[in-house]
């Protein structure tokens, strides 16, 4: 399964069933990691934040969720 | 190289003891439905995982995301966001025994405060948080913060906040090593 969930540009058609601006650019990001971390902790806690201004472009946003492990911080990766 | 680069700054997240970022999304823009498409399909890429609890900024367009597609997980307020709003409601120097009393209010497992803080609050601050903060007191007080596991232990998102800096940090890492 690929790491892309979703993907739009800004000259994409809208997806079904969203209400997704025309012009709207969206990429979302999950790794296969980040899937088997979020399955394992995810259940008790996910945090969601917006930060701005945190890429090369302007007024872009960078949306995360985030999830605490049973020592209150996150996994090491086995990887 | 993609895989690689996003590994790595799940890593760097780790070992700083930041939590674990298990999702991302960049976006032109910050509303409610872009948001919304963003929760849509990480519940749909994972349909098994309800958080019992979870954890925003005090951002409507967030909120509403979240209680659409996570209709089940109860909702708090980051305790930051929460005291940053307050503060900026009236001048903490000129108020300094108030701003001390809110900022213990907060943290609070029982209700003993508020007729203090009446006291002390003029009656602008005292109509704002009847209005916008006593009717959603489960989503920012302590006393709806009783007997977490764990797990579910969170008073803020600056974590998040944390963790994007060490990752741009890495991004500038990665840049000098192109360079060099």
């Amino acid at each position: 399964m690929g790491a892309i969930l979703g993907f739009k540009s800004s000259e994409d058609p809208v997806p079904k069933g969203s209400d997704l601006a025309r012009d709207t650019f969206a990429l979302i990001i999950q790794t296969e990691y980040q899937r088997e971390v979020f399955k394992k902790y995810g259940h008790a806690f996910a945090g969601l934040d917006a930060t701005h201004n945190t890429t090369y472009y302007e007024n872009t946003s960078l949306f995360t969720v985030i999830v605490r492990d049973k020592w209150g911080h996150g996994k090491i990766s086995s990887k | 190289m993609v895989r690689f680069h996003l590994n790595e700054c799940i890593l760097e997240a780790d070992i700083n003891d930041e939590g674990c970022p298990v999702a991302w999304m960049i976006s032109s823009n910050a509303t409610e439905v872009t948001i919304d498409y963003f929760l849509a399909m990480l519940r749909e890429r994972n349909p098994d995982v309800i958080p019992a609890k979870m954890m925003s900024d005090n951002d409507k367009a967030q909120l509403n995301a979240i209680r659409r597609r996570y209709p089940k997980s109860q909702l708090f307020l980051c305790w930051w966001h929460v005291l940053h709003a307050w503060q900026e409601h009236f001048i903490t120097n000129h108020f300094s025994e108030l701003w001390d009393l809110l900022k213990g209010w907060i943290r609070l497992k029982e209700d003993e405060r508020w007729a203090q803080i009446q006291k002390l609050a003029p009656p602008s601050l005292i109509q704002y948080f009847e209005v916008h903060w006593l009717p959603i007191w489960p989503m920012w007080s302590a006393r709806a913060r009783k007997g977490r596991t764990i797990f579910e232990f969170s008073e803020t998102n600056m974590l998040i906040e944390a963790y994007v800096f060490h990752i741009q940090c890495f991004a500038i890492k990665i840049d000098m090593w192109y360079d060099s």
